[in-house]
């Protein structure tokens, strides 16, 4: 989620410093945060069979000078430095027809653990679920779940999740589906919504696509491909 | 399009973000995809939700229209309340056709009994409301002994007709069809749970009645699992053999 810029890296791990993010500029979503950061991550696959993965990541990392929470940015806090911990276990095995844009079935899930550190430790859980039936013409009904829990001290911010918005911008480089995670809410403010425990389920179906072929042109295909196919026959040989 | 539902502080500890919280949101997203050269594509996407939080109000986003109500307070209760007492039918009719390893039944049959199931509550709409026009039989009396007959009738007669004409031949076929007539007869009965004309409303009152839509699909479930069991343990296709699953 944060902007990041790797600075070095060992096989599947590698050393990230948090940046500023140039896509902050444009909408109401910020991934930017005001201060330092430096974080170690490691992945690995333990299964990978595609489709089928499953996926095994940690991390930890360190802020200094913050003014608002690394995750939400609506949330502020008087805490400036910060240590963090993370463990994830993802697994995925999708699928879809030849052509399509999108994942139409299968299931994926993920578990996920975080420890923030500061004064006291917040630890927290969540976890995700993810179910898809492809009905007729390639459509597609997604059931997806999660449900998550925070421990510590329930004055601190640190110990809440925050739920709201699309979490897209007006011009943006990331994935299109955010609505899909667990943190987004659509209909809501930016982290509009907060609870120390949560759980939330979605029903999402996605209709077929259309596509419009006759949207745009392929001259440069057509005009290479007629200069190869074309016989021009001597004129000498047409008059025998 | 999407929809979902979040609830918060679900457990008792307390939470500097208040009580217990639930929420819902209804949504869609409009993906347009330019493709260049096979893999350079861009994306214009724009989407659009509304949020309910008790009830009380609707929230807006990114600068779209303060409060799009969509329907009028009334009938989006009613809508609500049909949503809440049919869904847990419809996800019970879609584990019956997953967890079904024959597959037997396509989805367009199925989804083609749901519509039957609409028709058939519209049609016993049409009959208990004429009942109560004519004034032949007390509304008490006929919600509670005639109508309940004319429903359940109407129902496994479409059930009888799939067992006759072969289309179904299973038990659990029989079951998934039959259950998706009771769920399409609910669609079309709890949104109109003030009025008389069908058996099992409560005069005035509107509250969800997931127990209703259960029943409405359970029982024409059982009507079909019974009668093919009986055919099958007497080795008849005897029309006299669909009486005691009746």
């Amino acid at each position: 989620m944060f902007p990041s810029t790797r600075i070095c890296g060992i096989g599947s791990s590698q050393a990230i410093i948090i940046t500023a993010d140039f896509y902050d500029l444009f909408g109401p979503t910020k991934v930017s945060r005001k201060g330092e950061s430096l974080k170690l991550a490691h992945s690995q696959f333990l299964i990978h069979d595609l489709p089928r993965t499953l996926a095994f990541e940690w991390s930890v990392g360190g802020y200094a000078d913050l003014d608002r929470l690394p995750e939400y940015q609506n949330i502020a806090t008087n805490v400036r430095d910060l240590l963090e911990a993370n463990a994830a276990l993802k697994y995925s095995n999708l699928a879809r027809a030849q052509g399509a844009v999108d994942d139409e079935k299968g299931t994926s899930w993920g578990i996920y653990s975080r420890l923030y550190y500061s004064h006291s430790a917040f630890p927290r859980v969540w976890a995700n679920y993810d179910h898809g039936f492809l009905l007729p013409r390639n459509s597609a009904l997604w059931l997806r779940s999660s449900a998550g829990k925070s421990l510590g001290d329930f004055t601190s911010p640190f110990s809440s999740f925050y739920f709201g918005a699309f979490g897209n911008n007006y011009v943006d480089h990331g994935t299109i589906d955010r609505y899909r995670d667990y943190y987004s809410f659509p209909g809501v403010g930016i982290d509009a919504i907060g609870g120390r425990s949560f759980g939330k389920l979605m029903g999402e179906y996605n209709l077929p696509p259309m596509r419009f072929r006759r949207i745009g042109t392929t001259w440069g295909y057509r005009q290479l491909g007629a200069a190869d196919v074309v016989f021009v026959r001597p004129a000498h040989q047409l008059h025998q | 399009m999407f929809s979902s539902g979040l609830l918060t502080n679900f457990t008792s500890e307390p939470s500097s973000t208040g009580g217990r919280a639930g929420f819902v949101n209804l949504g869609t997203q409009l993906n347009f995809r330019l493709v260049l050269f096979t893999y350079l594509n861009a994306t214009l996407s724009g989407g659009y939700a509304a949020a309910d939080h008790g009830r009380s109000h609707l929230d807006r986003i990114h600068g779209i229209a303060k409060d799009p109500v969509i329907f009028s307070g009334s009938s989006r209760l009613i809508l609500e309340q049909a949503g809440v007492s049919v869904l847990p039918v419809l996800l019970f009719l879609l584990g019956l056709a997953w967890i079904d390893t024959y597959k037997l039944l396509t989805l367009r049959r199925v989804l083609r009994s749901v519509g039957v199931g609409c028709v058939v509550a519209a049609a016993c709409y049409g009959i208990n409301t004429g009942v109560y026009a004519a004034g032949v039989v007390s509304p008490a009396v006929w919600s509670r002994s005639g109508a309940p007959v004319i429903e359940e009738v109407a129902k496994a007669l479409y059930v009888a007709w799939l067992l006759r004409t072969s289309r179904v031949g299973f038990m659990v076929d029989t079951a998934i069809s039959g259950f998706a007539v009771g769920a399409g007869f609910a669609l079309v009965e709890n949104p109109d749970l003030h009025t008389r004309p069908f058996s099992h409303c409560s005069g005035g009152k509107r509250h969800p009645r997931p127990g209703t839509a259960m029943m409405h699909g359970g029982t024409t479930a059982i009507f079909g699992t019974v009668s093919v069991n009986w055919s099958e343990i007497r080795g008849s296709r005897s029309p006299l053999l669909l009486l005691p699953g009746s």
